[in-house]
């Protein structure tokens, strides 16, 4: 168990701050590059996202007032950035941001970072149907295995609406391999 | 939700790996660390490099709207004021002023030339007179003596023509001491016949 308000002290002090912020990353980079490739789908694209997810929270710890957890925090981060950057892509690309996952999905099978089968392929292609909180609920309960109350404090929404949230989520995708 | 659960209400989802299928580079995560730091140290480096290095000088800002705005306005008169100039004007303006200057003429300033009129009209005259009237012997302005000059004048004998004497004499350089002068009224009307107040009387 990690000494949150500890870290955040050391992340706060210049003398500690360099050697505590490799410390934050070795403990949060995986479940963040996780929750994060989820969103963007390509590992290169998540790298990226990643990255800049972690320069941001370094620079903007002292802004951190305590309030929540270290890494609910972070989370919330995470998942601006990479909304962000899916949101800029599609603009970039002048395209919506149903079409732009879209495209992404149908890459997965030459992407040498995925090694899904076929039916984790369309399972993918059912959860881009779902709308953005949906799909986010989903991915973190489904695939994070992570407790609503960590959801709760992440994506600042009540514990009953993120299980009515992924209920929604999983018979919709349920249908959506029926019908596929 | 539980997997049993799960498997009630989404059967085919049930049987799907939770398993992503995504993967990562080999060693990837070892190295997040070392690539966070590097783009970090980069990101900083870049930033001082857009640090602006100019100065202004000091509150130039403050002054500026004051100092653009009378610029504006003063181009604005200097256009009105010159308008255009001719096409070729700079490269033809040293042989155009070459050519004034050779073809200029003296000026003569005819500077209190009223002044004069009375003598130089008196000299020229008695010069003329000489000339005409003694054919034995040859007559010249430097031969006559200055008082028989007031003499002929005193006399009324000279008719002077002053244009002809302004360009023979304009050499002559003559003194101002009847400027300031002036006449009171009683010398005015001694000096005025009683003909010539009663001219002045009609004409006016």
């Amino acid at each position: 168990m990690i000494d949150e308000k500890l870290l955040v002290a050391q992340l706060k002090d210049a003398k500690t701050q360099e050697l505590a912020f490799r410390n934050l990353m070795s403990l949060y980079k995986k479940r963040l590059y996780w929750h994060i490739r989820k969103i963007v789908i390509s590992h290169d694209d998540t790298d990226d996202v990643l990255q800049n997810t972690f320069i941001k929270i370094f620079k903007n710890i002292h802004k951190f007032n305590e309030e929540s957890q270290l890494y609910s925090w972070m989370y919330r981060i995470a998942t601006n950035e990479s909304i962000t950057f899916i949101n800029a892509r599609a603009k970039k690309k002048q395209v919506d941001i149903s079409e732009l996952q879209n495209q992404l999905v149908d890459n997965l099978s030459n992407d040498i970072y995925y090694s899904g089968d076929e039916i984790q392929q369309k399972l993918q292609k059912a959860i881009i149907t779902l709308p953005k909180k949906q799909q986010l609920v989903f991915n973190m309960k489904y695939f994070e295995e992570m407790k609503y109350t960590e959801m709760s404090e992440i994506l600042e929404t009540s514990v009953g609406a993120l299980k009515a949230s992924y209920f929604h989520a999983v018979k919709k995708i349920e249908k959506h391999l029926k019908s596929n | 939700m539980k997997k049993v659960k799960l498997h009630t209400i989404a059967p085919t989802l049930s049987e799907i790996s939770t398993k992503s299928g995504y993967t990562v580079p080999n060693a990837y995560f070892e190295s997040i660390e070392d690539g966070v730091m590097a783009k970090m140290k980069l990101s900083n480096f870049d930033n001082k490099l857009k640090e602006n290095k100019f100065k202004t000088p000091e509150r130039y800002f403050d002054n500026l709207e004051d100092i653009v705005l009378t610029k504006l306005k003063a181009e604005a008169i200097h256009k009105d004021n010159t308008g255009e100039i001719p096409f070729d004007y700079f490269e033809t303006f040293e042989d155009t002023v070459i050519d004034k200057l050779n073809t200029s003429k003296k000026v003569y300033t005819l500077k209190n030339i009223t002044k004069y009129i009375a003598p130089i009209a008196i000299a020229a005259s008695l010069l003329l007179l000489f000339i005409l009237n003694t054919k034995q012997e040859t007559v010249s302005f430097d031969s006559l003596a200055i008082t028989e000059i007031e003499a002929l004048i005193d006399e009324g004998i000279i008719d002077a023509d002053t244009d002809l004497l302004a360009i023979a004499f304009s050499d002559i350089e003559l003194t101002t001491e009847y400027q300031n002068s002036f006449l009171t009224d009683t010398e005015a009307l001694d000096y005025l016949s009683d003909e010539d107040l009663e001219m002045l009387m009609y004409e006016n």
